[in-house]
């Protein structure tokens, strides 16, 4: 639906921001972008897999080992602190590209 | 369902990570993709619709290892990295490789281990350190003490002879034993005999030196290297006056003269002859060093009658023998005793108690050398030995604390294909690198120790300069350090050998807690580690209390604030007692009068430096008894001048001091203490005014006099600290006047700014006189009691160091078992348990190791403590408060090495806890 390029650009912020309430697993995260675009965004386990490893890389987000009964173990991922910080400064500069872009491509609105 | 690991693994190619990291990539993904396929599963689709649908998920396999690995997280160095991948393929293909091939992989491998994890590692090598290091240290002390060979000629078979009297635990051999034993015992290929050194003045210095017999360097085994040995000749009463010079003597005095021999020197001022100069590496018996050596002449018969009466002039003496060299100890002392019984005969009448009841005692010259002290370092060597044991049991609990993270590191291995002895080679080499680098760092920390150990050590320990950081000591650090690496490192690997492979790879970081078997094992070594500390405490505290005992005896004067300082009058120029008396009295005035100076006085002796001087003692109006050794009626002898209880504020019980009356031509009046009233008078009798005979010298000859006691002083420790008062005379130093005596100087600041003026005032009355021997009294005492304060101390020291480390080890068993049991504790008192209960439940579990341990140390210590009873003194090695003491400061230790872990158990927040997983 989106090109690859808008895609690419906003995953680590759709990670982040789908974190920050509470730890997730890979495929749940994937999962979760894709019913919350309604199927617009659609990330396969190859392409999410090496977003995590390069946030978790730079200490945006962490993982775990957890064991459910019964179940074989996942990695969940966290935010960290420096994670929360870097999502809050991106949250901003966000809300304002998007108004930016609103302000140019519909004047009517502004 | 299709093995999504196997899947990951066959697909993703990676070569950059380290195995840890692949392990954890392939599970992720694999976990992943599992999750995919249930989900489409759950969509109504079958399982090869869902596979198919899972795999599409990763279609560029290249491109997606290519992503992962590029990142630096779990990667190392690009370059490390690749060996890094390069051992752990060769671990994980190949599993067993020859063991000399994978070694030094191994090695690396370990290395690498332990840089990542540099707390455990920095802990464990210092701690190591500081066991390994103590060791080390006492092992170079006891080698060069009790393992060195003496540095004579075929030095096993030298022995040391005496006659133990027990009724007086007194070695008694006097001439006529010696020349028994030398001419009838078949026995001894040579024997020889000696006096303790002592200062002689040779020109105007004080030089010690020893009389021995002249066939001493022939039992020894020693060569001249200059000159010749004495001759037979020079050992008979009156015999030629002949010296021996050490080589030290002969290079600073005489310049190393090659002619040196012919010679003439004034030793005492009689003239003797240098016939030879002793070998460079000569070492006097009995640890004394020695400058010269003096024929000991004396006649083979000690004991006369004159006039009916026995007089009986002995000179104790010690002896040296070469055994022959198939003789058998007991045979040589069966005959020895024979030949006692022989001399017994010959003795007249009213000396035959001399010798009743002596019996012979033969040991090697090398326990006599080293025998009062081995005891001492003995009981070193097991205390660093104890303290190891708790190093190790140390380390290896904190290696179990870590198993945690192993066990995982350790069933990936396996997993991976590496055999378990492979896995276990490889902990035991990471334990090994561990203890060798413990091993490392004590041989710093020895080294150190040593040197420490030498210049506080008592003074009385031969050969203990000679220790150092030898090939043996280092082989031997080298061997404790890769015992140590395998007693410690062994837990682990049984822990690790017993890994189930299924739990540990499920379980979650957080949850993973170490197996049960390693949990007892960690309990068991903290119960040792409480036991073997105590064991130690307890010595500890008998030695500290056996030395605070020993300085709380009463002295009988008052050392602070106090100075002496010997003066030897050169007996050429000083040959009549008038010179001698006129000197002191001098002296002792000019001294007075110094500012600073409270008293001052002059003395034969000072305590604590051995009394010199007997005399038989004969009361008047008593009948002469006839004696035995076990009960000789006699009495130390000193010479005083006026002035000088004063200054060592020696109390006055009755009747005066000695002062200026007794001068040459006053009676003999005499001073005596209160030993000599208990052991001469009885109790209802007035000591002052009685009379005595006794063998003081003065007036104008030596010899018996009458002497009339005027005063009675308060009794003073004159020998050891350790050993009861004896009788003691003193005679005015006016009517006696010694060549050599002690000033004794009271001060009212510090004493030693007080020796340039004392120089300058016997430097007035004699130019060129020089004094020697300066000392505090304090420091006086402080020699007596250095070898107490040393074994104290070192004992001490390591005690407090196992301890220490006891507790340490308490608080990590009990503040590992609160971590894993925070969830249970959160439960608890989420339903409502009291923070005291938890509290009170937590101590108990480390309480109950404490008491274990405690019980386990009381047992040990009860059976090994009479090993230090020797080295007590005024506390029995089963002392009830010693052990209620330690019992008491370990428990209280215990309970807060407890309490802290415990404390954060309650603080807890149950909502926290709950969570925590």
């Amino acid at each position: 639906m989106f090109n690859r390029e808008l895609k690419k650009g906003s995953a680590e912020f759709l990670i982040l921001s789908l974190i920050e309430a509470r730890p997730r697993h890979g495929y749940e995260i994937g999962k979760l972008i894709e019913a919350r675009s309604k199927g617009r965004i659609q990330f396969r386990i190859g392409s999410l897999y090496p977003i995590l490893c390069r946030l978790e890389e730079r200490d945006f987000i962490a993982g775990r080992w957890v064991e459910k009964a019964g179940e074989r173990r996942r990695r969940f991922y966290r935010l960290t602190p420096v994670g929360r910080k870097y999502l809050a400064a991106q949250r901003g500069i966000w809300d304002e590209f998007v108004l930016t872009v609103n302000h140019i491509v519909r004047p009517d609105h502004a | 369902m299709p093995d999504w690991v196997q899947y990951v693994r066959q697909n993703l190619r990676l070569s950059h990570l380290t195995v840890e990291r692949e392990a954890e990539v392939i599970e992720d993904l694999a976990q992943q993709l599992e999750d995919a396929y249930v989900e489409a599963l759950h969509r109504g689709l079958s399982p090869s619709q869902s596979e198919v649908a899972a795999k599409k998920h990763i279609t560029d396999w290249p491109a997606l290892a290519k992503q992962v690995e590029r990142l630096r997280r779990g990667s190392e160095s690009a370059r490390g990295a690749l060996q890094n991948r390069a051992d752990d393929r060769d671990i994980a293909t190949h599993g067993e490789v020859s063991l000399s091939s994978g070694l030094m992989q191994d090695v690396r491998f370990g290395l690498r281990m332990l840089g990542k994890s540099p707390g455990f590692t920095a802990v464990a090598v210092l701690t190591l350190a500081l066991g390994i290091g103590a060791n080390t240290a006492v092992f170079s002390l006891v080698g060069a003490v009790l393992l060195r060979a003496l540095p004579y000629h075929d030095s096993a078979r030298l022995v040391w002879v005496t006659n133990f009297v027990p009724s007086k635990a007194e070695d008694v051999v006097f001439q006529n034993v010696y020349a028994a034993w030398r001419d009838q015992s078949h026995l001894f290929e040579a024997i020889a005999a000696y006096l303790p050194p002592t200062e002689y003045t040779v020109m105007t210095e004080r030089i010690r030196g020893a009389r021995v017999t002249p066939s001493l360097l022939d039992v020894l085994g020693v060569t001249p290297q200059l000159g010749r040995n004495f001759i037979a000749d020079e050992g008979h009463p009156n015999g030629p006056k002949a010296v021996l010079l050490s080589d030290a003597l002969w290079r600073s005095r005489f310049s190393a003269d090659p002619e040196v021999t012919g010679r003439v020197v004034a030793v005492d001022g009689n003239a003797y002859t240098i016939v030879g100069v002793l070998p460079r590496n000569f070492e006097f018996l009995d640890r004394s060093p020695v400058d010269l050596l003096i024929p000991f002449q004396f006649a083979d018969n000690a004991i006369q009658t004159v006039d009916g009466r026995v007089v009986i002039r002995i000179e104790p003496m010690q002896v040296v023998a070469r055994l022959q060299a198939n003789a058998q100890t007991s045979a040589v002392v069966a005959e020895l005793n024979q030949i006692n019984e022989m001399v017994l005969r010959n003795v007249p009448a009213g000396g035959k108690q001399l010798l009743t009841g002596a019996r012979v005692e033969m040991i090697s010259l090398h326990d006599r050398e080293v025998g009062d002290v081995r005891p001492a370092l003995l009981v070193l060597f097991g205390t660093v030995g104890f303290l190891l044991l708790i190093t190790c049991a140390n380390v290896a609990n904190m290696q179990l604390a870590r198993a945690v993270a192993r066990e995982r590191d350790v069933a990936i291995r396996i997993v991976l294909g590496a055999g378990r002895w492979r896995v276990t080679r490889l902990l035991l080499i990471e334990s090994l690198t561990v203890a060798l680098a413990g091993g490392a760092t004590a041989l710093l920390l020895a080294a150190w120790a040593i040197r420490f150990t030498q210049r506080f050590a008592p003074t009385n320990i031969s050969h203990l300069q000679s220790a150092r950081l030898d090939g043996q000591v280092l082989l031997f650090a080298l061997g404790i350090s890769v015992l140590t690496g395998i007693v410690f490192g062994l837990v682990p690997v049984l822990a690790a050998s017993r890994v189930s492979l299924n739990e540990t790879l499920k379980q979650t970081s957080s949850q993973a807690g170490i197996s049960t078997g390693a949990r007892r094992a960690q309990r068991a070594l903290a119960v040792v580690e409480i036991a073997l500390s105590f064991v130690l405490l307890v010595g500890a505290a008998l030695l500290v209390k056996s030395f605070r005992q020993l300085t709380a005896i009463p002295l009988g004067f008052d050392p602070h604030e106090v100075l002496t300082a010997r003066v030897a009058l050169p007996r050429d120029q000083y040959q009549s007692l008038d010179q001698r008396r006129a000197f002191f009295s001098q002296l002792v005035t000019q001294l007075r009068a110094l500012p600073g100076v409270a008293s001052a006085g002059a003395t034969a002796w000072i305590p604590m430096r051995g009394v010199t001087m007997f005399s038989l003692i004969g009361i008047e109006g008593q009948p002469w008894p006839d004696f035995s050794w076990a009960n000789v009626p006699s009495a130390s002898v000193n010479a005083v001048t006026p002035g000088y209880f004063a200054a060592l504020r020696v109390p006055l019980v009755e009747g005066r001091f000695l002062d200026e009356r007794d001068g040459v031509d006053a009676p003999t009046d005499v001073v005596v203490n209160q030993a000599f009233v208990r052991r001469f008078l009885a109790s209802n009798e007035d000591p002052i005014g009685k009379r005595f005979n006794c063998d003081v010298g003065g007036k104008q000859t030596d010899g018996p006099q009458t002497a009339t006691i005027v005063g009675v002083i308060g009794d003073v420790r004159e020998e050891r600290l350790a050993r009861k008062p004896i009788p003691e005379v003193t005679v005015s130093a006016l009517q006696w006047p010694r060549f050599v005596m002690t000033l004794v100087v009271r001060t009212s600041r510090d004493p030693v700014s007080l020796v340039s003026a004392v120089r300058t005032q016997v430097r007035s009355l004699d130019n060129g006189l020089p004094i020697y021997d300066v000392h505090t009294m304090e420091d006086v005492l402080a020699a007596e009691v250095v070898s107490h304060r040393f074994n104290a101390g070192a004992v001490a020291g390591f005690a407090g160091l196992a301890a220490l480390l006891a507790s340490i080890g308490i608080y990590g068993v009990t503040a590992y078992a609160v971590s894993e049991r925070t969830h249970e504790l959160g439960v608890r008192m989420a339903l409502g348990a009291a923070r005291g209960k938890v509290l009170r439940m937590v101590l108990n579990e480390g309480l109950c190791l404490e008491l274990i341990g405690v019980g386990l140390g009381i047992l040990a210590s009860v059976s090994l403590s009479p090993l230090i009873r020797g080295l007590l003194f005024g506390v029995k090695n089963s002392d009830l408060e010693t052990y209620v003491f330690v019992t008491a400061a370990f428990m209280g230790v215990g309970l807060l090495a407890c309490y802290i872990p415990a404390r954060r158990a309650t603080r807890v927040d149950p909502v926290v806890a709950l969570h925590y997983e």
